[in-house]
């Protein structure tokens, strides 16, 4: 059923999730996290991470019924069919949403740092050119690549320390200064930037090996994730004063964009170089959802490859058409709440209508 | 494989035609400017004196020159369009080595006219910067000695004060934060019009984004080593005799080794707070004309005489930094992270002068060079 080419491996399933977790948000997490719980916003990605755990939980357990079939194959068989579709309509709408939304954050960024003069349809298109580039290959190409850029990560882990020339731990103190309201809603500003782990929804089937290797796979891949931000986040806490971070919507580029060493200059510049290809693939994770929605809309369990021009045509038009930055954070703002729709809301739904009704997968079809 | 190769043709035509054609800056059309003055004048218009480079490709000899250039307004970015005008070329500070302020521009408050530099993508927030007596506008177009840029002249200047921990290190960022901050201060680099070529004097002591006082270059390294920043090396000459046959008799040069300090806030009642700040030094004497550094006694002695010397120059420091209002050493902060409570209650810039400062400076000589 599941084509040997696009299977993976559950260590491949690790960093596809990680890669699709980090993205645009990296930078702009900083400043979101501290304007909501101000010193303490390192300790609400850590609870944030420890929340998505909870949550990556009840996808795995919703995977698990349907052990080769994706989310869009058992709707139908939980929801009945029309309700069914609809959701599923409304899943690949979502997942197209957000793919828009990483690419005009990620040429927004590039704009206000690089490219000053440059047409924004170009950055536009580049990116989504990358994407079709890949999208239309199989997901074991896909889980490859993401591989291979997962060193990126530490790339930018190292460019980001050396701003710990210059810092002062005075800042974070008192610790529990924000107090509990402040730091949960830190902790719903973090959510959004970990979004990312529902491909499990869709990749669930494609991986090979025992349900406890996948779960864990995922975990660690949160793990990272989590770590990556809670080190961004702490880091921008302890290099500028809270009274300038406020100030400041790119904290992390903004620091290094100050060192200079003796052989090279615009540590910012190299920074963003190496994030646009994170930015990329967390873009791309979601294409794939997205593709794989589209796909299967018209056609049962039929091969994503398909449908990935028409994909990239809507996403290209919905980021060329949202150009206000006003209306960019109303999407960011209204996206992070209806994420837990999707993310957690839908799959528990889904979960508890399995389980009451005994739903599940039996050689190879629900039942 | 034919929309394949479409593709990679589409993407590598995209790739060579399109990088950066609407972004590039060619080094031939842009003029670099390499240090920038500001200053108020007395109506209250801003001036600003730019050192702009002149890049020439020549074969004949690495010759680089560069030119003053002055104008009035607003702003720092609407001097930028002035100044655009009245040079060859397009007008780029993303290069910039050193930004003067002017004594009158320093009093008044810095923010507003550093702004520009903080909201550009292209500046060079490394830049350094410091503050000059009387006007950028003076020391800038004082004749130089040597040949040097005007920037590379003014950025070796500090740099080699930053090296002896007279000035502290930094720069257009670095100031940021404690400026922004509360409970936090920074000082700058203070130059001053010698009658020969520009000199450090010492630091110019902020509270908030205005300059509220100066320390001289003595009491600036004693006030560098009081907040812990000791860089590669610190010297100082001090009276340590009254008699002697010979004037350099009196004196001693000590050279700082290895620094350890403590800082401690208390507050008491809820409202007082005190500062206890132990500051232990290593020391190497460099100079000491009247020699004996093996005997056991004269050493005991010279660490003693050394240390109350110090620890009295350093409650003058402290006086001088609760006049001026300036928190240096972070203490609001510290307030701030450790006694939340009493914080809230208090109007930090008019709470900090009552803050009291107890210093103490103990010295231990080490080292005497290859001679006793």
């Amino acid at each position: 059923m599941i084509n040997v080419r696009d299977q993976i491996t559950p260590g491949q399933l690790a960093f596809l999730v990680v890669q699709t977790q980090i993205g645009v948000g990296l930078l702009m997490l900083p400043s979101q996290v501290h304007t909501a719980a101000q010193g303490d916003a390192w300790i609400s990605v850590l609870i944030a991470g420890l929340l998505v755990q909870f949550f990556i939980v009840v996808l795995w357990c919703l995977g698990r019924r349907f052990p080769s079939l994706t989310l869009y194959d058992y709707l139908p068989a939980l929801l009945g069919r029309y309700i069914g579709k609809l959701v599923h309509l409304v899943y690949a709408a979502y997942f197209i949403l957000v793919s828009s939304y990483i690419i005009i954050n990620f040429a927004k960024t590039i704009r206000d740092w690089v490219l000053i003069e440059t047409p924004q349809w170009i950055v536009i298109g580049m990116m989504t050119s990358v994407c079709i580039y890949l999208v239309r290959e199989s997901l074991r190409t896909i889980a490859r690549f993401f591989v291979l850029v997962f060193f990126c990560n530490i790339a930018l882990i190292i460019i980001v320390s050396c701003a710990y020339l210059h810092v002062n731990f005075l800042y974070i103190l008192p610790v529990g200064q924000a107090g509990i309201w402040k730091i949960t809603k830190g902790v719903h500003e973090t959510m959004a930037a970990l979004a990312g782990y529902e491909i499990l929804l869709i990749c669930y089937p494609f991986v090979k090996g025992g349900s406890v290797a996948k779960i864990k796979a995922v975990v660690f891949a949160n793990i990272f994730s989590t770590l990556l931000y809670a080190f961004a986040v702490f880091t921008s806490l302890i290099v500028f004063s809270p009274q300038e971070l406020k100030l400041l919507p790119q904290p992390l580029l903004y620091m290094v964009k100050a060192l200079g060493f003796k052989l090279f200059e615009r540590l910012d510049l190299y920074f963003l170089s190496l994030w646009m290809v994170v930015a990329t693939t967390s873009a791309i994770g979601y294409f794939f959802m997205a593709s794989k929605g589209v796909a299967n809309l018209f056609r049962q369990q039929s091969n994503h490859r398909k449908a990935v021009p028409y994909t990239a045509a809507l996403v290209f038009i919905i980021a060329l058409i949202i150009q206000d930055p006003l209306l960019i954070d109303t999407i960011g703002k209204i996206l992070s709440i209806t994420g837990y729709v999707f993310i957690i809301g839908i799959p528990f739904v889904l979960l508890m209508i399995s389980v009451l009704f005994n739903i599940h997968e039996a050689r190879g079809r629900p039942r | 494989m034919r929309t394949g190769l479409i593709l990679f043709a589409t993407c590598f035509l995209a790739a060579t035609l399109l990088s950066g054609c609407w972004d590039q800056q060619l080094l031939k059309d842009i003029r670099i400017v390499d240090a920038s003055g500001l200053d108020l004048d007395p109506e209250g218009k801003l001036q600003a004196t730019s050192s702009v480079l002149e890049v020439s490709g020549s074969q004949s000899g690495n010759k680089s020159l560069d030119e003053i250039q002055t104008g009035k307004g607003n702003t720092t970015r609407q001097l930028r369009d002035i100044l655009d005008r009245k040079i060859s070329g397009i007008y780029s500070a993303s290069k910039l080595r050193v930004t003067l302020m002017g004594e009158a521009l320093a009093r008044q408050g810095i923010y507003p006219y550093l702004d520009v530099y903080y909201r550009d993508p292209s500046s060079a927030l490394n830049a350094r910067i410091a503050v000059v007596e009387g006007t950028a506008h003076d020391i800038l177009t004082f004749k130089k000695p040597g040949t040097k840029l005007v920037g590379e002249y003014f950025n070796k200047l500090i740099s080699s004060a930053e090296r002896r921990t007279i000035i502290p290190a930094v720069n257009l960022q670095l100031i940021c934060p404690p400026m922004l901050d509360p409970g936090d201060a920074f000082a700058l680099p203070y130059i001053s019009k010698d009658t020969t070529s520009p000199s450090i004097y010492g630091i110019a002591l902020f509270s908030g984004d205005k300059m509220t006082g100066t320390l001289k270059s003595e009491d600036s390294m004693l006030y560098l080593l009081m907040a812990d920043k000791l860089a590669k090396t610190a010297s100082v000459t001090l009276k340590i005799n009254e008699e002697g046959s010979q004037n350099p008799e009196k004196y001693i040069a000590i050279d700082i080794q290895k620094l350890k300090r403590k800082l401690k806030v208390n507050v008491q009642n809820n409202r007082n707070i005190k500062v206890t700040l132990d500051l232990k030094l290593k020391i190497a004497v460099v100079e000491y004309a009247k020699d004996h550094l093996n005997d056991k006694r004269n050493l005991t002695q010279l660490d003693k005489k050394l240390s109350e010397e110090l620890t009295r120059r350093a409650q003058v420091i402290t006086q001088k930094m609760l006049q001026a209002k300036h928190d240096g050493f972070g203490i609001g902060r510290r307030v701030m992270a450790y006694y939340p409570n009493t914080w809230k209650k208090l109007h930090w810039l008019e709470d900090y002068p009552k803050v009291e400062f107890v210093p103490k400076v103990t010295v231990k000589i080490v080292k005497h060079g290859i001679m006793n």
